[in-house]
Parts: C-alpha cells; structure tokens; sequence
C-alpha cells in the first residue's frame, strides 16, 4: 500500500518537475545559488537514492499533521497556519529543499486522538502537534526529538500579586484545573494543602482567575501560554513541575527520516533558528529555554 | 465487587461522603430559598396589584425557561464580572433557590386556584389585610393540596444539585467523577453515586409521605 | 330618632354589560332589621356584597356609621371587621378548628389575647349552641352547624351591622330553623341587619323593612305587613304570589 502510493507520488512529481523545467527553465538549483546565506539551510541537500528524504523531496510537498486550536504552538488562523510547531515544521522542510522550502508543506489539523492513525495510513510525513514522546507512542510511531520540553506549569493573574514561584506555593492556595487530567492529579498530590476547584474546561479556569476567584490555574504551560495570549491578563510563573517531552512523530519504517530530523534539529539548534522560532511564536508570553538534546533511541 | 468495596473505603469513601454532604446541604437550603420564594411569587401573582403581577409573572417564566446550567454560569461568571457578592456555594444554592422557586410559585398558584374563593371572601369579611388573607387563610390551605407536587419539586431540586458541578461545587456527582477518573471505571463510580442518590430521593420521598398523612389528619 | 348606620346613594354596578345594580338608594338605621327579597338575579345578593365592598362598585357612594367606603388597602380591611358577613356557603376556614375561626379575627384583627378571644369565643358558641364542638375542623359539622359557627365568628368582630347573603339557601331544609332561630335572637337584641333571604317568615317576624328588589333596582320598600298584605307593584305582587303558592 505504502509503496503504491509512494511510487505514484513519484510519478507524480517526475511530471510536474519535468512541466516546471520546460515552462520556467529554473528551478530551486539556482535560486539557492543567489540566497543571502542566512539560516542554516539555503541549498536543497542531496539524498540517498530511496531515502525517504529523496522520495518526500522529488514529491515536493512535506505533509505536516498538526494542532489547529492551540495557540502559539499550531493554529490555523487568518493569515494561515501559525506557532512553534509550525515554524519547527518550516525549519524541517528548509532542511530538505533549501529556503523557500516551507512553502512545500501541505498542513492538516492533527487532533490528539488522530496522530498515531494519519502516521500509519501514510496521511502525513510528520506530526509536530504538542505531542509527547511517551513508550506506548513508540510502539506505533516514530520519534524525532524531542524538540521542546514541556510540563505542567501555574498560570498566575499579571503581576504575581500572591508571589507564587512553584507547585510548593500552590498550598494553602485556592487553584483550578480540569477534573479528570493528569493535571489536577499532579496538583492533588504535590500541592495536598491547595483547594482545588475542578471544572470542565482551562477556559473556565481562566475565567475564575481573571475574576480572583482562584490563585492560580494549573496545566501543561503549553496550554496556559496560549490561555495568556489570547487574553493577555496573566501570566506564567515559568517553572514547570513535570516533564512533557515534545517529539516529532514520524511513521515508525521511516527510521531513515526519524535519523534525518533528528539532525536537522540540531543543526538549527546550533544556528539559533530555533530560539527564533521560539521567540516568533511561544516566546511572546515565555522566556526562551535551552533546547533540549535529542534522543536518538 | 471488589471494585465496589474499593469505592466505599479509605480516600475515595471520604470524598462520597463529603459530596453527598455538600449535595445535601444544597439540598436543603435552596429549597428553604425556594419554598420562600415561591410564596412570595404565588402571592404576587395572586395580588390585586398589577405591577406585583407582572413582575411575579415575568421572574416565573425567566427562570423556568432558562436551564440550569445556563443559570449557574450567568450568575457564576457574568454574576462575577458584575459584582455579585457571593462565594461559589452560596450562589449555588442562591440560583438553585431562585430556579425551584419559580416552579414553587406555578404549583402554590396551581394550588391557591384550588382553594374556594369563598376562603379569601370570608377573610377579607372579618377584615384581614392582603397579606392575612393570603399568608393565614389561602396559602396554608394552598400548600396542602400541593404537597404531592412540593414534594417532586424537593426530590428535582436534590438532582439538579448535580449541575453546579460545572462552577467547581465538589458535590456528590463531582465526587462520582474524581472516582470514576481515579480507577479508570466510570461505570462502578456512577453506580454507587446512582444508588446515593436512589437513597436520598427515597428517604425524602418517605418523609413526604409522612407530612402529607399528617396534614390528613390535620385537615 | 333614627340614626343611619348604613347609606346607600345612587350606587350603580355593572358586570360587563349587565346593569346589576340601578340608582340603589338605601338607608339601614342602627338597629334596624332590613330584609331583601327579590327574584334571582335581581342584584339582591350584589347589594348585600357591597356594603362591605366584597364588590366594588362603579357608581355613587355607600357609607358606614357616617364614613364613606374606602378602596382596597387597610382602610377598608379596617371598615370590613366592623361590617360581619355571613355567607351563603358559611366558608369557614377549612384548615382550622371551629374554635380558630372564631378567634382569627379578634387576634388578628384586633389584637386581642388568644385567652380573650377564647372566653369571648366560647361565649358565642355557647349562644349558637356550638360550644362542644369547638375543637373540630368544620368539615365535622353539619351545614347548619357550620352556618351558625360562620354567625359566631361574624359576631366574634363585634361588627356595627351584619349582612346575611341568604343564610339558608345552602341548608337542607331541616337545619333551616336552627339557623333561622339564632337570626331572630340577634334581631330581637337589636343588632342591626341585612338579610337577603327567601325565607318569608323570617322577614314576617323579624324585619322592620321589607326591600323588594328586582332587575337591578329596589322596586319596593315597606313593612312587612304592608309588603306581603298589600304589596303597590305589580311585580311584588307577582313574585309573593309565585312565591306564596309553593
């Protein structure tokens, strides 16, 4: 099946390579030539023949999966798709046409139930939608990375007026999360003097806060940076209690590709794209953290 | 079995316990609001003035045609950002109290309607005000013949309870949901919280049988 | 000599459409026992209704011992516990015992003690011949009995009048007399009354004055004597011999 399909894409793409030449005479070989050398990825690398990175970048379109209502990480919004996730994914096409190779990707809305599933029915090429790298995953997908460390983080009104800096202050505090995550699992147990109001959504956490009703909101930071940017009225004590490993899913054959990503990241490790990344997106309501090693497991 | 003797010791029997207190709690203290209320209401509705009328007439039909739990967040939330002054619990039981109110009101109306004009003539006759009218002769005569529904509207207002879980009560459903989350078994966790309140509403119902076979004699 | 307790003038009502009560003037002097006869629907009973406002009327004026009838509110609740009403249906207050219906009022209205009320109350029973029943709900009693707990506790207010919208038209024919018995003892002590009735000799034996009434309008006022033997209308005279032949 895989296979079929993946012939086809080649035969597809051999076609409309062949249309650009004749119609343009130019192609990304000499566009590369005249970039400003800036980033870490102006020349389309050459892959191995068969390689998965040769197959995706003779394809010319990089399928990405990723959350559309998540913001600052991946949203689709007006002006398109945007978020760290977004840009991690950017940075990876660069990797494998040179600049200009994130117009190549093809997004899609990658909600959390679905991202092992468009993996193994060959939907997408990666998943970088918020999502973490645990052993159950492994079983049924790849993973490059991890790319960010996330965690449970407190989300405080602006201003910190009760000066929480951890969980440990969190006692004593009247504190919000969503009944039935993990979340409030973590808050009962490292915070059991804190009282907790359980309620349905983060939104309505958010709501409590911003009336005073509540200390502190408690989840992973993801989502409460994307609770402070869009309301803008707290923010975030910046000191995550738990680890969230955030990879890149890739299908689980494509160990060729899951080598390969792992590479690119820390080539833009090192050319400081991801901390732009981070500070084009994440970084408005979150200090810059130190990129965390990939795990080439 | 195992599962259910798991839920009814140690943490997870404490928390049934605490929730079936706070629904409790609710419980009651609405329904005293509400049973207040609802005479008030009824008595407005039946008043010679028009302004009591109308203002009685509309608060009914806002509050039974508004559900619950659009109520619980109104107040809650909007209530929140417009300076209500109450604490979470106390503006649960305050809407619970105003929402069963209202269904107080229609059945005391239902049951005023019942009692013989004549009642009201003959105290009026001797003199009583409105208010003597209404509060010594008609309503008490009003409430007996609509204990059955009083009674309903009791074992509804101990359910509804349930719904301000939504504001972050830790009511017995709530207590349902922790437990449920923390053995990964919905199902058993609801069974018990089923069966709690199977005996909350029976007890009540026992209860309500007892009053009305009071007034009976009374009567 | 005569001293009007209740006046009547050119009172008008209407039910929608219906004229029921037509340029009304009726003076009642205190002690004076005044009886209202009239086919039904002739405005009778809505005359009786109205001296104490139970019906509002759209016309004219009523006053009692020199003071006009106030609108709703405590005026008028305070001018109705001067006025006793005994209705056709006794409408004692079903939840409560015989004792209770005749003490509601004394405490209530006027602020008596519970003890005083009850001495008082007991009394009256006494005098209608209720007293051992006193501690049963109303439903216990039989009409006549329950009719003469209502006079009871009409009289328990200490009332300037007493208005009888016909007493015993509800009564099984054999509980009649017992009612009628205690009207004519309140009569014969001079409490001044208004008695819509069908009973003609109680009207014979009791009243000063005989109203006739009928469709809307007092058509005759005389004494008894004058009315039954000699009535001056043609529709007195129509009535009393329709009335006279059952």
């Amino acid at each position: 099946m895989r296979m079929q399909k993946k012939s086809w894409r080649i035969a597809a793409t051999l076609a409309a390579a062949a249309l650009v030449v004749t119609a343009c005479g130019d192609d990304n070989g000499d566009a590369e030539g005249d970039g400003d050398g800036e980033g870490s990825a102006t020349e389309a690398p050459e892959f191995e023949e068969g390689s998965t990175m040769a197959a995706i970048q003779e394809s010319g379109t990089l399928r990405v999966g990723t959350k559309a209502d998540q913001p600052l990480f991946g949203i689709e919004g007006p002006g398109g798709w945007e978020g760290f996730d977004v840009e991690i994914a950017k940075l990876i096409a660069e990797g494998i046409w040179g600049e200009g190779g994130a117009d190549n990707i093809e997004f899609q809305e990658a909600v959390s139930a679905v991202r092992e599933e468009i993996l193994q029915q060959d939907q997408v090429d990666l998943v970088v939608a918020t999502y973490t790298i645990n052993d159950a995953r492994k079983e049924l997908v790849g993973f490059a990375g991890p790319y960010y460390l996330a965690g449970q983080d407190i989300m405080v009104a602006e201003g910190n007026p009760e000066g929480i800096g951890g969980i440990d202050d969190l006692n004593g505090q009247t504190v919000c999360s969503v009944e039935g995550s993990t979340s409030i699992e973590n808050l009962r147990e490292m915070a059991p003097d804190a009282e907790v109001i359980a309620l349905d959504t983060y939104s309505a956490c958010a709501e409590e806060l911003s009336q005073g009703n509540v200390t502190a909101v408690t989840t992973d930071n993801v989502i409460l940076m994307g609770l402070i940017h869009e309301r803008g009225e707290f923010e975030l004590v910046d000191n995550a209690f738990t680890d969230e490993p955030y990879g890149i899913g890739v299908q689980l054959e494509a160990e060729d590709f899951r080598d390969w990503v792992n590479d690119r990241l820390e080539e833009i490790y090192d050319s400081g794209e991801w901390a732009e990344a981070w500070e084009s997106t994440a970084g408005v309501v979150a200090g810059t953290p130190e990129p965390p090693a990939v795990d080439r497991y | 079995m195992d599962r259910f003797a798991e839920i009814l010791s140690g943490p997870h029997l404490d928390l049934l316990i605490v929730g079936t207190r706070v629904t409790l709690y609710m419980a009651v203290l609405s329904y005293l609001l509400a049973f207040v209320m609802g005479n008030v209401l009824a008595a407005a509705r039946v008043s010679p003035i028009p302004v009591l009328q109308r203002a009685a007439m509309a608060y009914v039909s806002v509050f039974r045609n508004t559900p619950l739990i659009v109520l619980a967040f109104l107040f809650w939330y909007g209530g929140g950002r417009a300076g209500w002054p109450f604490g979470r619990l106390t503006t649960a039981i305050i809407v619970l109290g105003l929402y069963t109110g209202a269904y107080i009101a229609e059945s005391l109306r239902s049951g005023i309607n019942a009692v013989p004009p004549g009642q009201a003539e003959a105290a009026r006759a001797i003199g009583l005000p409105f208010t003597g009218v209404v509060g010594t002769i008609v309503l008490p005569q009003a409430i007996r013949t609509v204990i059955p529904p009083l009674g309903n509207l009791w074992i509804a207002n101990l359910k509804n309870s349930s719904v301000f879980l939504v504001i972050g009560i830790d009511e017995l459903t709530r207590a349902g949901r922790r437990i449920g989350h923390a053995l990964a078994d919905y199902t058993s966790a609801f069974i018990v919280v089923a069966l709690i309140y199977l005996a909350l509403v029976y007890g009540s119902a026992q209860l309500i049988k007892l009053i009305e076979r009071r007034l009976e004699i009374a009567r | 000599m005569s001293e009007p307790l209740v006046v009547m003038d050119g009172v008008n009502k209407w039910f929608g459409d219906l004229h029921v009560l037509q340029d009304i003037d009726l003076t009642v002097d205190r002690r004076e026992v005044v009886v209202v006869i009239g086919p039904s629907g002739s405005g009778k009973s809505t005359l009786c209704r109205t001296i104490n406002r139970l019906e509002p009327i759209d016309k004219g004026t009523i006053l009692i011992d020199g003071e006009p009838l106030p609108a709703e509110g405590k005026d008028l609740a305070r001018l109705r516990a001067d006025v006793g009403m005994v209705f056709q249906s006794f409408n004692l207050f079903a939840h409560k015992t015989i004792l209770q219906n005749v003490t509601l009022g004394p405490i209530k209205v006027r602020g008596k003690s519970k003890d005083e009320a009850e001495s008082r109350a007991m009394e009256l029973l006494e005098r209608v011949g209720i007293a051992e029943q006193a501690g049963k709900m109303p439903a216990q009693l039989s009409g006549g009995q329950q009719q003469r707990v209502a006079i009871a506790r009409a009289l328990a207010m200490d009332p300037k009048v007493m208005l009888f919208d016909e007493p015993t038209s509800a009564l099984d024919p054999e509980m009649i007399s017992e009612v009628l018995d205690v009207m004519l003892e309140l009569a014969r002590e001079g409490t001044t009354m208004v008695v819509v009735t069908h009973e003609m000799g109680f009207a014979r034996s009791a009243a000063q004055r005989v109203v006739f009434m009928d469709a809307g309008r007092i058509v005759e006022v005389n004494t008894p004597d004058e009315f039954f033997n000699n009535p001056q209308t043609d529709r007195a005279q129509d009535f009393l011999s329709k009335i006279l032949n059952h």
